[in-house]
């Protein structure tokens, strides 16, 4: 399995990137892809986080629809609400992030009764676009 | 174990537990221990519910299948499929559902909270929103908040819906 930024998108991140893994801990961490129905991911999607005392970060996907964000940047005080944002496109999740920091944890696939499935930016592909990540 | 449950609509002590006794051997068994314990309304609920999905039933606490307390519904974890947390909204079989999750941790104390003869701090629901207790989840509420007064007014049967109202309304942080 190859290292870096790129590498697992749509796993749960905190798995690994937690302070007992073997990996640089991250307190969120999650791939962004272009629709409910596609796997291709979305570069350049800022992804913000909002947490209960109003503190925020950003983060942007890279071509692999990964974002990151490190505790020594932000620390994971629930709840936080989390929205994202990529030119006139905005898009909110519904309910707050309370525990767990890995998107995947949630926002598995298949979505099913407990899970929301994976975290897409565009609701109706037919009326808002972006372009999709070409990943080298 | 078993267990039933009868439910009179909307009285300070709604529901009826009845259970009976450990009986591996049923056969075997020369007596039956049932115990008449009270629960908070059923018919008060949905809005209890509804407060208790967003402060605590998202996918990464207790809208979790292997959680003890489980709230389920919109948001949330659903009960069956095709639903998914983004779904329809919260079903007359999830609200239900999430009832009898709650009314079965600690139903004897339950029925003594809900008689009034016990404090709501006896029930680890309310000692642990309260963070009197070790709560994975943190403290999710403070004595006399909103959150705290939509669960411990229904508990008691003093229940006022506006409390609850109030944390499913409250405003996001502004996320603009």
């Amino acid at each position: 399995m190859r290292e870096g930024p790129l590498h697992r998108p749509g796993q749960p991140c905190l798995l690994c990137h937690d302070d007992a893994g073997n990996a640089p801990p991250f307190s969120v961490a999650g791939t962004v892809y272009i629709d409910a129905n596609s796997l291709q991911p979305i570069e350049g999607v800022t992804v913000t986080l909002i947490d209960a005392l109003g503190n925020r970060f950003s983060s942007t996907t890279n071509c692999a629809g990964n974002f990151f964000a490190r505790p020594g940047e932000y620390s994971l005080e629930g709840p936080i609400w989390v929205n994202m944002q990529r030119g006139d496109v905005f898009r909110e999740m519904d309910t707050p992030v309370y525990r767990d920091g890995s998107c995947a944890g949630c926002h598995g696939d298949p979505a099913g009764p407990a899970s929301a499935g994976h975290v897409f930016l565009i609701d109706d592909p037919e009326v808002e676009e972006v372009p999709v990540s070409q990943c080298h | 174990m078993s267990l039933s449950i009868r439910c009179w609509p909307r009285s300070g002590a709604g529901l009826l537990l009845l259970l009976a006794g450990c009986a591996p051997n049923l056969e075997a068994q020369t007596y039956e221990h049932e115990a008449v314990l009270a629960a908070p309304a059923a018919a008060d609920f949905p809005v209890v519910s509804d407060a208790l999905l967003l402060s605590c039933g998202t996918l990464d606490c207790h809208g979790q299948a292997g959680r003890n307390l489980r709230v389920y519904g919109y948001g949330g974890l659903r009960l069956s499929a095709p639903d998914t947390p983004a779904g329809d909204p919260t079903t007359d079989l999830e609200y239900l559902s999430s009832y009898v999750s709650l009314v079965s941790l600690e139903p004897e104390t339950l029925s003594e909270v809900a008689t009034l003869q016990a404090d709501p701090n006896q029930l680890s629901l309310v000692r642990k929103t309260r963070g009197i207790e070790h709560h994975k989840g943190g403290q999710r509420a403070r004595t006399g908040d909103s959150l705290d007064r939509c669960i411990v007014l229904w508990l008691t049967g003093k229940f006022d819906s506006a409390p609850c109202e109030d944390v499913v309304n409250a405003p996001r942080p502004n996320s603009e």
